[in-house]
């Protein structure tokens, strides 16, 4: 018996890394850009197509699904232009068609996400106003339109909050994966963070797979949530990164060696001149960041007066010390600098 | 039921009973018939439960539950508060405090909200300070010095666990050892001091009047919970450091959830008051640094601990590493902190609006919940309409999407984003 009771038996009991592995069921909730300029500018760069993302994202679902029959899959899209933020799957309607229902050789819940998918995502695209044709002839940079990232991120937040307390779905451990194409000049600051803050709060990790401009935003959601951030430099093996690196359960995250970016830029923008600083001023009413003292020593976000003293304090300069003149002026006083000499 | 006004158990209950006859009921102790609550008929909760024309009792369970979760219902007007907080929790450790009116006993339900309270205080204060000081055998002893790392606390309140509470407590060692601990703090931050008393009286040896004059010359803003009753001493500190504001300032625990929940109140930054800002003559601008984080192969010695680490933040200003963020650069003073750090705070300073009950009706304009997409109950016939009817659908003001109450606490409390406002791309 003594045999039998090998090292793998003892060692599962002792090690608690064992224990964590655990079949237990999880929800996979991704949110998938969908800007269509961006998806425009993408597609003319680089040989990657919101067809081949949608059907790569589809394959993930699908796989995850699969690991374990009671996973669930949740998608939103963000940054459409006429519908903003919406939940894509599983849809809320009562009319579930049932025209998915019969395909041969088909796992029947694969064929009801691939339809209800691909179809509603055909759907949303087909109905993008007659504006947006005159959006993209326009002048870039003119036209800011809200990105909506941070609306789909809460959905599925809320979402997650409510399975989390729900009685029979509590066991269920979520995750979050961000498909971005936007650039972070889209995204509203405040709720964003709101977003990172809340899903680190609730111990749920975003995962970013990222295309076409980095985001400090996204990377710092990551970092902050124990998440993965992924730049794509080959767009066409996406699914492959879908796969592997972003597929990462949250069971496995404390054991697992992150395949996800170390260095982090964390430095904070200007509020006046938008440049990023490392060294800047903050306004101690409303926290606001500023690279420069304004001039006339108030902020420029809440108009709260800055004491005068203060601030001829902070813009002094470091006093720099003449060197003594050795030859003729020895003799002279005692050398030290006074501030008029200076 | 004759009160006297000093040990009244709570505080508005005090003001109200000087100026009534106590006949008519202030609002925040009226019952159901107009009266005190206590004289209230009692309710049995099977007589509330009648079944709908289906037979069935689904919707009025539902609206029970319903009602038994608490709405978030904080004032949301943007007020100017001083974000940047340096705090003193005081906590009684004397022999009252083994009483037994909370289980176990008040001791250890107070030390695991102080617990709480730490975690929750440098969550949404992160670039606070805090220091522990405990009352116990008429002395002050400090627990935790003034630090902004949360696990120091914690790990404090863990040891002290194991400490018996003996004596009589001194509320003025207390207040002189706050003055000491918050003396040199800088004039942009807050200075606080958070006061859990659980006696009804203080042994001290001096004048307590003139510690709380001190207090007032250094703009010292003290708290206090009251575990037992009110106490004179504490209202007069209450009232003199905090602009003459009792209400806000002093509270008296009348449950074991409202000690929890006194707690936490005290983690919202305090506003700055009318007084404080036309006085002073100017805002502060502090400087800060935002450093940038590095990884190495090898492990580096960091500035602040002296210990070997792999990878930390770079000082943008001397270059030296530390390790931990948000802190102070040993080697150049300068204040470090992400950008995170800040951003955490804003929600104290833009609070997002409440939502606004849907009144009941038999047709909603919604049928599903925007943020989680649960389903709401269906409209109500006026019939039919009971009582515990609700319509169980929040409206946000701004995007006037309809959330169920989960959603409603989840996005006031944790997530303070709109996802209906966010998830808009029209509106800026």
């Amino acid at each position: 018996m003594d045999a039998i009771a090998d090292r793998a038996f003892t060692e599962s009991q002792t090690n608690p890394a064992h224990k964590l592995v655990d079949e237990t069921p999880s929800l996979l909730a991704v949110v998938v850009d969908i800007n269509p300029l961006e998806w425009r500018k993408l597609e003319k760069e680089q040989s990657v197509s919101l067809k081949q993302v949608v059907s790569s994202i589809i394959v993930m679902l699908n796989s995850h699904l699969s690991l374990n029959s009671s996973n669930h899959v949740a998608l939103y899209i963000a940054n459409s232009y006429s519908h903003g933020a919406q939940l894509i799957y599983p849809r809320t309607e009562s009319s579930k068609s049932t025209r998915f229902l019969h395909t041969p050789g088909m796992y029947r819940q694969f064929r009801f996400i691939d339809g209800s998918i691909v179809d509603t995502i055909e759907h949303l695209l087909n109905e993008q106003p007659d504006t947006l044709l005159q959006l993209i002839g326009r002048e870039q940079g003119k036209q800011h339109i809200k990105g909506t990232l941070a609306g789909a991120m809460s959905m599925a937040l809320c979402h997650i909050n409510k399975i989390q307390q729900s009685d029979e779905l509590n066991a269920l451990k979520s995750r979050l994966l961000v498909v971005s194409i936007s650039d972070d000049s889209t995204l509203p600051y405040v709720s964003v963070m709101n977003t990172i803050f809340a899903s680190q709060k609730m111990k749920i990790s975003v995962d970013v797979c990222k295309l076409g401009p980095s985001s400090t935003f996204l990377q710092q959601a990551a970092d902050a949530t124990n998440g993965v951030y992924i730049y794509i430099t080959q767009p066409e093996g996406l699914i492959q990164y879908l796969t592997t690196a972003l597929f990462i359960d949250p069971m496995l995250r404390p054991i697992i060696v992150l395949p996800t970016d170390e260095s982090i830029d964390f430095r904070a923008s200007c509020f006046i001149t938008n440049k990023v600083i490392d060294v800047g001023y903050v306004c101690s009413v409303c926290l606001c960041i500023l690279s420069v003292i304004p001039e006339d020593e108030k902020c420029p976000t809440c108009h709260s007066k800055f004491d005068h003293n203060l601030i001829t304090k902070l813009k002094r300069k470091p006093k720099v010390l003449p060197l003594k003149k050795k030859d003729k002026e020895l003799g002279d006083k005692n050398g030290t600098a006074t501030p008029e000499s200076a | 039921m004759d009160l006297d006004p000093e040990f009244a158990p709570s505080p508005e209950h005090s003001e109200d009973e000087n100026n009534d006859d106590g006949k008519k009921a202030p609002d925040a102790l009226k019952g159901a018939n107009g009266a005190y609550a206590w004289e209230d008929q009692y309710r049995r909760s099977w007589d509330i439960v009648q079944e709908d024309e289906s037979g069935s009792i689904e919707s009025i369970v539902s609206g029970l539950v319903e009602s038994q979760k608490k709405r978030y219902m904080k004032n949301i007007t943007p007020f100017q508060r001083g974000i940047i907080r340096t705090m003193v929790l005081v906590l009684d450790f004397s022999n009252v405090m083994m009483e037994k009116d909370f289980r176990p006993n008040r001791v250890s339900v107070m030390i695991s909200n102080a617990i709480e309270f730490v975690g929750e205080f440098f969550d949404q204060n992160p670039i606070s300070q805090l220091s522990i000081v405990i009352m116990r055998n008429g002395v002050a002893q400090l627990v935790s010095e003034v630090s902004g790392n949360p696990h120091d606390h914690i790990e404090a309140l863990k040891n002290i666990r194991k400490l018996e509470p003996q004596g009589y407590p001194s509320l003025q060692n207390a207040l002189e050892m706050c003055r000491g601990l918050l003396l040199h703090v800088a004039s942009h931050c807050t200075r606080e001091v958070l006061v859990i008393f659980g006696a009804l009286f203080t042994s001290d040896p001096g004048n307590i009047h003139k510690t709380i004059q001190d207090l007032v010359r250094e703009k010292i803003t003290v708290r206090v919970i009251g575990l037992t009753a009110q106490v004179a001493v504490c209202q007069e500190l209450c009232r003199m450091t905090n602009y003459g504001d009792l209400k806000n300032s002093y509270h008296v625990v009348l449950y074991e959830q409202h000690f929890k929940e006194l707690f936490m109140d005290a983690v919202t930054p305090l506003a700055v008051t009318k007084v404080e800002s036309q006085k002073k003559d100017g805002f502060t601008l502090v400087k800060m640094g935002f450093p940038s984080r590095v990884s190495d192969n090898q492990p580096t010695f960091c500035s602040c601990h002296s210990k070997a680490v792999y990878g930390g933040y770079i000082c943008p200003n001397c270059k030296s590493k530390v390790c931990v963020l948000p802190t102070v650069c040993p080697c150049c003073d300068l204040m470090l902190i992400l950008s995170t750090h800040l951003a955490r705070s804003y929600h104290h300073l833009f609070p997002l609006k409440l939502f606004q009950e849907v009144p009941v009706s038999e047709e909603y304009s919604s049928s599903h919940c925007f943020g989680c997409q649960t389903q709401f109950p269906p409209g109500v016939a006026p019939s039919t309409r009971r009582e515990y009817h609700t319509s169980s659908r929040y409206r946000c003001q701004d995007c006037a999407k309809d959330f169920c109450i989960d959603c409603d606490v989840f996005i006031h409390e944790v997530l303070h984003n709109c996802p209906g406002c966010e998830a808009d791309s029209r509106k800026l």
